[in-house]
C-alpha cells in the first residue's frame, strides 16, 4: 500500500484538526458582526429598488475632475467594491481624489419581472446620470462599467454621448463566443425563455449554483477542508466571511432584461457586430469617440481576456488604451495587489 | 458563547484522544464510543454559537466527523496491502466525499431522504455539479400529485436527461479513480489524510474541466436543465387549476397583473418626467417674461 499513513499519523492528523476546530470556533466567537461597504456615502438618488450612493473624496480633488459614475453588474451585489478598508477599489479611486458615485441596483421582486434592458438603460442608468451631472453641476460624467455593467455602459455611450466624458471598462466581455468562455458555452444551452416562464425572474440562487457548479468540489468539500485555515484569527476570519457574504448574496434578475441580454449577447454576440437594436432605439458602438480604457485580468475564468480584448477597433475612441493585470475575474478590483495598482491607474487616466 | 462550552470542548478533544489511544491499542478497532463522542461534540457547538456563526460551526465539526469517519474505515483496511484493496480504498474515498457534497446540498435545498436515494441510485453522484437540479426540490412541488400527459412527458424527458448526465458523471468519477491509482503507483508519498482528500480533488476536478469544454457534456448540460425547468412549469401548471378551483390566484392571473402594473408604472415614469419638462419650460417663459417686462418698464 502506497500510503504512509499509519495509525498514530492519523490520530496526531485528527488530533490537530480537532485543534484546530476549537481554534476556529473560538475565532467566531469573537465575531459579532461581518461589516461590508462601509465607505461613507449619501444616497442622492432613489428610484423603485435603486439607490444613488455619492462619495466624499479624502484627497483633493483635481482642476476640472468629472464625477465617476461606477455602473456594476446586476449579478450580485456592488459592496464588493469596498469589501473592507485595506481591499477598496471605491477608497482607492477617492484617494486619488476622484467624485465617485455608485449605482446600487437593489434586489428585484417578483412585480420588476417585466422589467427590461431598455428600462435599465434608457430609464434607470440615464436618470442615474442626470442626477449625477445636477449634483456635481458637471454637463457630463466619466462611467467606470464593471462586468455586465461595463457592456451597459458601452450601450449607454453610444446612446447618449453629450452625457459622457471618459469610458473605462473593467472585466467586460464583448464577445461571448471566445473557445475558453466555457460559462457562456453552457448558457447557450438552456431554453431562457423556460427559465423565465418557470420563475418570473431569474432566481439568484440559480446563478450562484450555476457558477458553483463550474468547480464542484473545490468550491464545496475543499473549501470545507480549508476553514481551519481561513478562521485561525479575526482578521482572516473577517476577510473569510466578508468574501462568504459577498459570493452568497445574489439578487434575482429581472426576467425580462435577464432574457434580453442572454438572447442579445450570450447567443447573438450582438456587440461584435457592432450594430444592434435595443428596444426602439439604435445601439452603434462604432459611433462611441469617447476615450476608452479596457482593464480585464489575465486569471479570469468567467471573462477570459480575449473576450475583453475584442473591443478594440469596435469603436471610434479617439484614445483607447488596454490594461492586463494579473489577476482573476473577483481578484482585479477585490484583491489586495491590485489595490496598489488599479485606483492610481485609473486616476492618472482620467486626469491625462 | 461562554467560556464554559469552550472548556467543555476541551474536555471532550481529552477524552476523545484516550479513545483514540484506545482504538489503537485494541486488535478490533471498536469504534462505537468514539462515534457517540463525535455526534455529542457536534450537537454542542452548534447548540451555543449565534445562528450567525452556526452554519460554520456546523460545516467545521461535520467535516470534522467524516474525516475521523473516513479515517477510521481506512485504518482497517491498512492492513491489507493488494492492489485490490487499495483501488477500494480509493473508491472508498470517492464515495466518502461525493457522500458529503450530496448531503450539504440535499440540507441546504431540504431534499428528503428517499428522493435523494432515488437521485443517487446505488453510488453517489455529484448532485451539485448536475445543472438547476435544485429547482426541482422546493414544497411546493413536493406537493404536487397531478398526474397529465404534459407532466408525464416532462417526467419521462427528465428521466432520460438525468441518465444520459449520469453516465457522464460516472466516466468523470472513473477518470479521477484511475488517475489516483496512478499517482499513488507513480508516487506513494502520502503523508497524511488532508493529502489524500485533497489528490482526490485535484483529479477530479481536471477531469470536471476538460468535460466541461466537451460538446457532449455541454449538450447534456443544457437537456437535463432545460428538462427539470419544463418540469418544474407542468408542476406548477397543475397546481394552477387547484388554486383556481379553490377561487385563489393562480401564478399565470397574477402574473397578468403583474405586467399590468409594470406599464402602468412605466406610463406613470413618462408622465411624470414630461411634467417636469413641462414645468421647467413654463418656469423658464415664466422668468423670460418677467425679465422682458422689467426691461420695459423699469419705473415698477
Amino acid at each position: 500500500m502506497p500510503f504512509k499513513l499509519s495509525p498514530q499519523r492519523i490520530s496526531q492528523e485528527i488530533s490537530d484538526w480537532n485543534q484546530d476546530l476549537l481554534q476556529g470556533l473560538s475565532t467566531l466567537n469573537g465575531i459579532e458582526e461581518i461589516d461590508v461597504g462601509t465607505a461613507e456615502a449619501d444616497i442622492i438618488y432613489q428610484e423603485d429598488r435603486l439607490s444613488l450612493k455619492r462619495y466624499t473624496p479624502t484627497a483633493r480633488t483635481k482642476a476640472n475632475a468629472k464625477p465617476l459614475l461606477i455602473v456594476y453588474a446586476l449579478v450580485n451585489r456592488p459592496y464588493i467594491l469596498d469589501l473592507q478598508p485595506d481591499r477598496s477599489l471605491i477608497r482607492g479611486l477617492l484617494q486619488e481624489g476622484i467624485p465617485v458615485y455608485l449605482i446600487d441596483w437593489g434586489y428585484p421582486q417578483p412585480v420588476d419581472q417585466f422589467i427590461d434592458l431598455h428600462d435599465y438603460l434608457c430609464g434607470y442608468l440615464d436618470r442615474c446620470v442626470d442626477a449625477v451631472r445636477a449634483d456635481s453641476n458637471c454637463d457630463n460624467v466619466d462611467l467606470l462599467g464593471v462586468c455586465q455593467g461595463g457592456v451597459f455602459s458601452l450601450c449607454y455611450t453610444a446612446l447618449h454621448p453629450d452625457k459622457v466624458n471618459n469610458l473605462i471598462t473593467l472585466v467586460t466581455p464583448i464577445n461571448f463566443h471566445t473557445e475558453n468562455n466555457v460559462l457562456a458555452h453552457l448558457a447557450r444551452t438552456i431554453d431562457i425563455d423556460l427559465v423565465i416562464r418557470s420563475h418570473g425572474n431569474m432566481p439568484g440562487q440559480l446563478l450562484i449554483d450555476a457558477f458553483r457548479s463550474l468547480m464542484p468540489m473545490n468550491l464545496t468539500v475543499r473549501k470545507q477542508l480549508n476553514l481551519p485555515n481561513q478562521l485561525r484569527t479575526r482578521d482572516q476570519a473577517l476577510n473569510y466571511m466578508r468574501m462568504e457574504k459577498w459570493v452568497n448574496d445574489c439578487p434575482d434578475l429581472a426576467g425580462a432584461a435577464f432574457s434580453q441580454f442572454m438572447a442579445l449577447f450570450f447567443q447573438q454576440n450582438a456587440l461584435l457586430g457592432g450594430k444592434f437594436q435595443l428596444g426602439n432605439k439604435e445601439v452603434d458602438l462604432g459611433s462611441i469617440s469617447q476615450p476608452i480604457l479596457n482593464i480585464y485580468g489575465s486569471k479570469d475564468h468567467l471573462v477570459p481576456p480575449q473576450a475583453s480584448q475584442a473591443l478594440k477597433g469596435l469603436t471610434s475612441s479617439r484614445k483607447y488604451e488596454e490594461m492586463e493585470i494579473d489577476a482573476g475575474h473577483i481578484g482585479l478590483f477585490a484583491g489586495s495587489r491590485s489595490q496598489a495598482l488599479l485606483p492610481q491607474k485609473i486616476g492618472n487616466w482620467v486626469a491625462a | 458563547m461562554k467560556q464554559d462550552p469552550l472548556l467543555q470542548l476541551q474536555q471532550w478533544l481529552d477524552v476523545q484522544k484516550a479513545c483514540w489511544q484506545a482504538i489503537l491499542q485494541s486488535s478490533d478497532l471498536d469504534t462505537s464510543e468514539l462515534d457517540d463522542l463525535l455526534s455529542a461534540c457536534r450537537k454542542a457547538v452548534t447548540a451555543h454559537l449565534p445562528d450567525l456563526h452556526s452554519d460554520l460551526a456546523e460545516q467545521m465539526t461535520t467535516q470534522l466527523e467524516s474525516f475521523c469517519r473516513y479515517g477510521l474505515n481506512l485504518l482497517k483496511t491498512l492492513n491489507n496491502t493488494d492492489t485490490a484493496a487499495l483501488r477500494s480504498a480509493i473508491e472508498s474515498l470517492s464515495q466518502h466525499l461525493l457522500q458529503q457534497l450530496n448531503t450539504d446540498f440535499a440540507k441546504q435545498w431540504s431534499i428528503p431522504e428517499h428522493l435523494l436515494q432515488l437521485l443517487t441510485n446505488q453510488q453517489a453522484q455529484p448532485l451539485p455539479g448536475l445543472p438547476f437540479i435544485q429547482s426541482l426540490f422546493t414544497q411546493q412541488q413536493g406537493r404536487s400529485q397531478h398526474n397529465s400527459l404534459e407532466l408525464f412527458n416532462a417526467y419521462d424527458a427528465f428521466c432520460r436527461a438525468f441518465n444520459d448526465h449520469l453516465t457522464l458523471q460516472t466516466r468523470i468519477i472513473d477518470a479521477t479513480n484511475n488517475q489516483l491509482l496512478e499517482t499513488l503507483g507513480n508516487d506513494p508519498e502520502i503523508s497524511s489524510l488532508a493529502q489524500l482528500h485533497h489528490l482526490w480533488i485535484d483529479a477530479y476536478e481536471h477531469h470536471y474541466a476538460l468535460s466541461l469544454q466537451d460538446e457532449e457534456y455541454q449538450q447534456s448540460y443544457g437537456r437535463l436543465a432545460n428538462a427539470i425547468l419544463e418540469l418544474q412549469l407542468q408542476i406548477k401548471r397543475c397546481w394552477q387549476e387547484e388554486y383556481r378551483s379553490l377561487g385563489l390566484v393562480p401564478y399565470e392571473d397574477y402574473r397578468a397583473l403583474l405586467e399590468q402594473h409594470h406599464n402602468m408604472r412605466r406610463t406613470v415614469s413618462t408622465l411624470t418626467q414630461r411634467l417636469d419638462q413641462l414645468e421647467a419650460q413654463l418656469s423658464q417663459a415664466s422668468n423670460k417674461q418677467t425679465s422682458h417686462s422689467t426691461q420695459h418698464d423699469p419705473v415698477s
